[in-house]
């Protein structure tokens, strides 16, 4: 009987427990299905970011698009085209890479677009090249004469080389030859000129018609290549919301549901189930955030990746207020402003540091201060006397805040530091736009001042000038005209567009040379020591420009000493096996917050009118035009050193 | 007795003669003004010897005759917008045009021969100005507009006065010189404020100056040589270049396709193209800017602020598409 009762009893166990396994299966796939559509979704999501984000990106250079031909200068125009070009072959990858391959042959269309745009460009630059030739030429000419007609019509050809459209063009012309009639049998060296810059086969009047009618097809193809970027764009956008269609979804959707009901019918424990799962689910929804991207800061042991439970839900609760960008550089602080956390981006630029910690005798103690928007951390080394010796504190970084937010009601805060490699990115980008400009104008005012030049010498020699004051007056134009010109040439220098007459040169023996010319450069208050290597070092490079870095860098050391100093010059070769220059003082040294600065052109420590501020930026581009790396570091109060380095030639 | 012979002999010869060179009689569709056609016709007789039989119809008619067939036989189109040349020279109606003096056309009317492959050579170029009625202005407390951008300006309410660009190649002109200057969106916005501004518009632009001139009121559109006679008259008018640049048009000249005397249609261009035609036409008939280096000026166009243009695309400006889109979107708004 009480076998007959386990034995039914067993049977209905059985069966319940048949039941109850069911439950949990169906639970089980629920669940697991609902992960897998929440991870779909969340890649779906994702793709979707990435397409409206490449959408934006064709905005973007769509934006770019309409302040590109604007007869830049050749050097602007070329920067710019690279950097979209480059832009749109970047685009194309990122949607090849989302499959979205349907837009490929509308991206291959305006990237072929650009090229024939970038092709006629430079057609056009060829013209404009000459065109300032003839501008050159003509602006020379006026000046010569004073012949009543001749003067018209070098002032029609002025007039002509301005012109903007066919039908100005055309009117000046019509005035030109009416009035060249007048004068065309006369024979003279001017009639000549003219007669050549308006009819011969680099004329004025074919040449602006090309460049007009130029022009106007770029204008055209501009617009082109701007509307069918708009076009995509919003196709994409338009497309985008279509692609979040979720399939599976709708004949799933009615299982779960009723699985749902039985799951919320028959089972407390299987709510707890659902519970704990939903709960798993979540870990692994926060493992796919790139929990890689967390350091955690423990005073006794330090850095380790294994995340536990409440890292877990504390950086769920983080994830807001981070920016989901690559490289984050952030440090988490509790209420003391000890550290928690830190971002691996941080930790990896503070490596060296944050190991003297893990590595430090247990005696001393770490002390971390918020100060002067900067994030402190330093270790105080135990002394005997217990009291803290102002000397034994050993400062291990001081890092700049870039912005400090609370986490939630927390009591820790989030704070994110400003990158030194973003600093230095930022500043080296800003030294190449400052090049270009720098670039353009000075070559403009260049090609200006060579005229001004040539006039002030014809005018000099001319036999009409008597008066010895009359001369003294050009003299003087003339002095100031050659020193524009060296100013322009460092100019020039700056933004690498000077012609480099590269050879090769042994190092050693240049610093040789250069030392007695340095001596006289420095002053005498100033001892200058060469420090070389045995062996020759040999490499490519234009000696002359070299020679002139090296005595800039040496008077900006000896403007930096202000009693009695030493300026020494090394010759090396560096772990890289590149050959570096570095010339070091125990001068005054530089502020941190202007050594970022000191490389752009007119930026000068000195007072106004002491110097122009060019001599670190001229030897910036020549190095950078080089091909070489130029490196500065500076103590205020303990001198500064910049190193310069070039490949080395092994022969 | 003898001498009245010979005379007869003479007059006879020379009859005879001219009737051997004698030129077929050229049919010839005028699309500028009737003055200038009906000095085309006669200066081509009396010094050409080229007869013709000149029929004077708009631009847009002319483009309808030929796209119809041409069955009326006519030889040649001569003068009318650029535009409208060019879309029949796109839509294969138009014969090549050769000159032996294509060295002396200025710049801009070889420039449509090259964008019609061949098909139409520029004849004379006009440019467009904004009309001023000071007197009205003032009256009103307006100030003179400067700009294309001042005519959306909602005090000019009702002021303007401008031909319907469906149907005025002025007022095309105009919209397409707004569109050159002001790309995109920026454009619908502005036509769109002038177009608010505007009271009414008239069947071509010529008609749009009768009430400017009238006093009806203040501003309307104009191609400067149209208007120069009627500023001479009348001090209360004046033209105003906008600061933006303005545009121009062009008028052109084409070989109608299949024309039965092809070869004197392309002597009839040839000498349209010269001085002998064109000075009269420049200093007296049209005042438009005439295509040969060796025309004198346009009494119209001394004035050298007149020249502030925009760098105008006839090719982009001219196809039919465009047009559509520029036409549709006038004609969307209200």
């Amino acid at each position: 009987m009480n076998n007959l009762f386990s034995l039914k009893n067993k049977s209905r166990l059985i069966s319940l427990l048949f039941l109850f396994f069911l439950i949990c299966l169906s639970s089980v796939l629920y669940l697991s299905e609902g992960f897998y559509r929440n991870h779909q979704t969340l890649i779906n999501n994702q793709n979707n970011n990435k397409l409206l984000l490449s959408a934006i990106d064709l905005m973007q250079v769509s934006q770019t698009l309409n302040g590109l031909d604007k007869q830049r200068s050749p050097s602007v125009f070329s920067y710019e085209y690279t950097q979209i070009s480059q832009k749109y072959r970047q685009i194309k990858a990122d949607l090849e890479a989302l499959n979205a391959v349907e837009y490929d042959t509308q991206l291959e269309e305006i990237i072929a677009l650009l090229d024939s745009f970038n092709s006629v460009v430079k057609v056009r630059n060829d013209y404009n090249y000459r065109k300032n030739n003839l501008r050159v030429t003509v602006d020379n000419g006026i000046n010569l004469n004073a012949n009543n007609e001749k003067l018209y019509l070098w002032n029609l050809l002025k007039s002509a080389i301005d012109a903007k459209n066919l039908l100005s063009l055309g009117e000046l012309y019509r005035d030109f030859i009416h009035v060249f009639e007048l004068v065309e049998n006369d024979n003279d060296a001017e009639s000549k000129i003219i007669n050549n810059i308006s009819f011969g086969s680099l004329n004025v009047f074919s040449t602006l018609e090309k460049i007009i009618s130029l022009n106007v097809v770029l204008n055209r193809n501009l617009e082109e290549i701007v509307s069918k970027t708009n076009t995509l764009s919003s196709e994409i956008i338009l497309n985008s919301d279509n692609r979040i269609v979720d399939k599976g979804f709708i004949e799933t959707k009615s299982i779960y549901f009723l699985s749902l009901a039985f799951v919320l019918l028959f089972s407390l424990y299987l709510v707890i189930t659902t519970f704990s799962l939903i709960r798993k689910n979540r870990k692994v929804m926060v493992s796919l955030s790139d929990i890689s991207d967390l350091k955690m800061f423990d005073e006794n042991s330090i850095i380790s990746t294994d995340l536990n439970d409440k890292d877990l839900l504390f950086y769920s609760k983080m994830i807001p207020f981070i920016v989901r960008e690559n490289n984050a550089n952030y440090i988490v602080l509790n209420k003391n402003d000890n550290p928690i956390y830190f971002s691996k981006a941080f930790y990896q630029q503070n490596k060296a540091a944050l190991l003297k910690v893990q590595e430090r005798d247990h005696h001393d103690r770490l002390i971390y201060q918020v100060q002067d928007n900067h994030y402190f951390l330093s270790l105080a080394h135990n002394q005997q006397n217990e009291a803290l010796d102002l000397d034994a504190i050993e400062p291990l970084f001081s890092v700049e805040i870039a912005s400090a937010q609370k986490l939630g009601s927390s009591e820790f805060r989030l704070v994110f530091i400003k990158s030194e490699s973003d600093e230095q990115t930022k500043q080296s980008e800003r030294l190449d736009s400052l090049a270009i400009i720098t670039g353009a104008v000075a070559h403009d005012i260049n090609n200006m001042i060579s005229v001004i030049v040539s006039s002030l010498g014809i005018l000099r020699d001319s036999k009409s000038l008597t008066l010895s004051e009359d001369g003294k007056v050009i003299d003087r134009a003339l002095f100031s005209a050659d020193k524009s010109i060296s100013l322009i040439d460092r100019l020039l220098t700056f933004s690498r567009c000077k012609k480099l007459a590269p050879e090769l040169v042994e190092i050693n023996d240049l610093l040789e040379g250069l030392y007695e010319v340095i001596g006289f450069a420095t002053g005498e208050k100033v001892k200058v020591e060469l420090v070389l290597t045995d062996k020759p070092l040999y490499t490519y490079i234009d000696p002359g420009q070299l020679e002139t870095s090296i005595i800039n860098l040496c008077i900006n050391s000896s403007n930096a000493i202000q009693n009695e100093g030493v300026i020494r010059i090394s010759s090396k070769v560096n772990a890289a096996d590149k050959l570096t220059i570095s010339v070091e003082d125990n001068g005054h040294g530089i502020p941190k917050n202007i050594q970022g600065r000191v490389f752009e052109p007119f930026f000068t420590g000195r007072k106004k009118g002491e110097g122009h501020g060019l001599g670190l930026s001229m030897v910036y581009g020549f190095v950078k035009q080089s091909g070489g790396s130029i490196e500065l570091s500076s103590q205020v109060g303990q001198g500064t050193l910049v190193s310069i380095s070039f490949s080395l030639k092994h022969s | 007795m003898k001498t009245c012979r010979s005379l007869l002999l003479l007059s006879f010869l020379t009859l005879s003669s001219l009737s051997v060179a004698q030129e077929p009689t050229l049919k010839v569709y005028c699309s500028a003004k009737p003055n200038s056609c009906l000095w085309l016709k006669e200066q081509m007789l009396s010094e050409f010897k080229m007869p013709s039989q000149v029929q004077v119809k708009s631009s847009g008619d002319v483009l309808n005759l030929i796209e119809a067939g041409n069955e009326a036989g006519f030889d040649i189109w001569w003068g009318g917008t650029g535009d409208t040349h060019l879309k029949a020279a796109e839509n294969n109606l138009l014969a090549p045009i050769f000159l032996n003096n294509l060295e002396q056309q200025l710049f801009w009317s070889r420039n449509i021969l090259e964008i019609s492959k061949q098909r139409s050579i520029g004849i004379y170029a006009g440019i467009l100005g904004i009309m001023i009625n000071k007197k009205v202005l003032s009256e009103l407390n307006l100030e003179i507009p400067q700009c294309w951008s001042d005519l959306g300006d909602t005090r000019y309410k009702s002021q303007i006065i401008i031909g319907d660009p469906n149907l005025s190649g002025t007022a095309y002109t105009f919209l397409s010189t707004l569109f050159q200057i002001y790309k995109g969106k920026k454009t619908r916005q502005m036509v769109s404020d002038i177009k608010q501004n505007v009271r009414r518009t008239t069947k071509s632009g010529h008609k749009a100056l009768t009430p400017l001139i009238a006093g009806e009121n203040g501003i309307s559109i104009a191609f400067i040589h149209d208007v120069v006679s009627v500023l001479d008259d009348n001090d209360d008018l004046e033209v105003i270049i906008p600061c933006e640049g303005t545009g121009y048009e062009i008028g052109a000249a084409s070989i109608i396709k299949n024309s039965p005397h092809s070869d004197a249609a392309q002597r009839f261009i040839e000498f349209s193209t010269y001085p002998e035609i064109q000075n009269s036409l420049a200093a007296d008939i049209g005042l438009q800017l005439y295509s040969n280096i060796h025309s004198v000026k346009s009494r119209a166009y001394f004035d050298d602020r007149y020249f502030n243009l925009i760098n105008y695309d006839f090719f982009t400006y001219s196809r039919p598409q465009v047009r559509q889109r520029i036409l549709d979107m006038w004609n969307a708004l209200d």
